[in-house]
């Protein structure tokens, strides 16, 4: 590790669109795994990597170590999803 | 997604320095020093880069179109990692994995909403006929006695013209399996309905407009159309049909898009009402028709109905009647060149009536 340049991080805030939230309602209501609200998580948690990346190189870091990623609901009834990405950049 | 170490030329006579490259499908990102060492990035977006593999050397090399800029990785992983991105973003829109398309998602938002409002509109008015079909005759008069117990206790019944009512509606001698029962209530408000499984419920002050006997019979031709035809029945069901429908689709939503639809449910049910009273008028002129009594009974009814409500001027649109005008206009379609005859029997009782 020849350099610490700092915790950075990032957030994605996706919101799944209404028709994704009656499908996840019926595969609710007759059980299973729910592919359309995985890919949402993939799709905010791949957003949320790239732009800490991006952050990343952008103080000339060449890598990011302890990554920490956090999954939350957020909106009035829970219906958006956020990733926010933190870890610590360095150059290595 | 993926990051990768290489050497970033910032133009063609520039010397490298070491750098780092984010391919991903969106964007390519590089992260360099500038020559004041100060860390820099660019971003190139997907359609002004072209990747190639240099075979000689054994790098993956990216050119930005534009400024000549090149980034070299060593290995052919990137350019394999680029081929697929490229491979992936000439997918026609339909058939890309990822989401976040926006023609697709609004093809595919219409092609619900179309699926959607079709189910609604025809599939579940449809299923909830059927299912009104199924009910038995006892059970629609157990319904619509319950009402009318339930209206009862607040109403006073006018026997004398309950009577005279039940003689006339006998009179017109109108085959059913339903048992036809009439009730007269003292009360102001011009107005009829139907309940049911064969009650009928007429309120004194349409029966004190009234000046001849086709008007009567008009009156329970009409009411009677809407027992026979299950009319009361069938929007129970279509209401509770859609009702469901729109729970299980919105079930935990709140707010304004229930207060919307909720809205549009209502319309949608006082249509459904208007398309039953016009059922009920032709069915009943009809029932008229055939019993030779004068179609200028309708146009009387109707007439006194407009009179008495003011709100004749509410657009058909949101009213659950037909607009009066509109009905004495396909009446009287209905009724050109009509032979009448006097019917001395329901004219006598008919004088009862006012004389009592």
């Amino acid at each position: 590790m020849q350099e610490y340049l700092g915790v950075i991080n990032a957030q994605s805030i996706i919101g799944a669109n209404m028709f994704k939230d009656i499908f996840a309602g019926l595969r609710d209501l007759i059980g299973g795994r729910s592919k359309t609200y995985e890919r949402v998580i993939e799709e905010a948690k791949e957003d949320a990597m790239r732009e800490l990346t991006q952050k990343a190189q952008s103080v000339g870091a060449n890598a990011v170590v302890g990554i920490d990623l956090d999954f939350e609901t957020v909106g009035a009834s829970g219906s958006m999803l956020m990733v926010i990405a933190t870890g610590t950049a360095v150059r290595i | 997604m993926k990051t990768f170490s290489g050497q970033f030329y910032p133009s063609y006579f520039s010397p490298p320095s070491e750098a780092t490259l984010l391919l991903s499908d969106r964007i390519l990102s590089i992260g360099f020093h500038d020559q004041d060492g100060n860390p820099a990035t660019q971003d190139w977006s997907i359609k002004e880069v072209q990747g190639d593999f240099l075979f000689a050397e054994q790098r993956s090399r990216f050119i930005q179109v534009h400024t000549q800029a090149e980034f070299r990785v060593a290995g052919r992983e990137a350019f394999e990692y680029w081929e697929e991105i490229k491979a992936e973003s000439a997918r026609s829109w339909f058939r890309k994995k990822k989401t976040g398309n926006l023609r697709r998602t609004m093809a595919l938002l219409s092609a619900m909403l179309l699926a959607g409002s079709l189910l609604y509109f025809f599939m579940v008015p449809w299923l909830a006929e059927q299912m009104a079909t199924v009910v038995s005759k006892k059970t629609e008069r157990q319904l619509g006695d319950s009402v009318f117990e339930a209206m009862q206790s607040t109403q006073t019944e006018d026997t004398m013209a309950t009577r005279i009512l039940n003689d006339f509606f006998n009179a017109l001698a109108i085959e059913t399996d339903y048992s036809i029962r009439i009730t007269v209530v003292k009360d102001e408000t011009v107005n009829a309905f139907a309940l049911p499984g064969g009650q009928l419920v007429v309120y004194t002050g349409l029966l004190d407009n009234m000046e001849a006997y086709p008007e009567l019979a008009a009156l329970l031709s009409h009411e009677f159309v809407h027992v026979e035809k299950r009319h009361a029945t069938r929007s129970i069901f279509r209401s509770m049909g859609s009702d469901l429908f729109i729970t299980l689709l919105f079930g935990k939503s709140s707010g304004l898009a229930t207060l919307v639809i909720g809205q549009a449910n209502q319309l949608r049910t006082l249509s459904y009402s208007r398309s039953l009273e016009k059922e009920a008028d032709l069915e009943g002129y009809r029932l008229m028709r055939e019993r030779g009594i004068d179609p200028a009974g309708y146009d009387q009814l109707f007439k006194h109905l407009k009179d008495s409500s003011p709100s004749t001027e509410i657009p058909e649109m949101i009213s659950s009647h037909p607009d009066t005008d509109n009905r004495m206009r396909y009446i009287r379609e209905e009724s050109r060149g009509q032979v009448v005859k006097e019917d001395l029997r329901l004219r006598s009782i008919f004088t009862q009536l006012k004389n009592k």
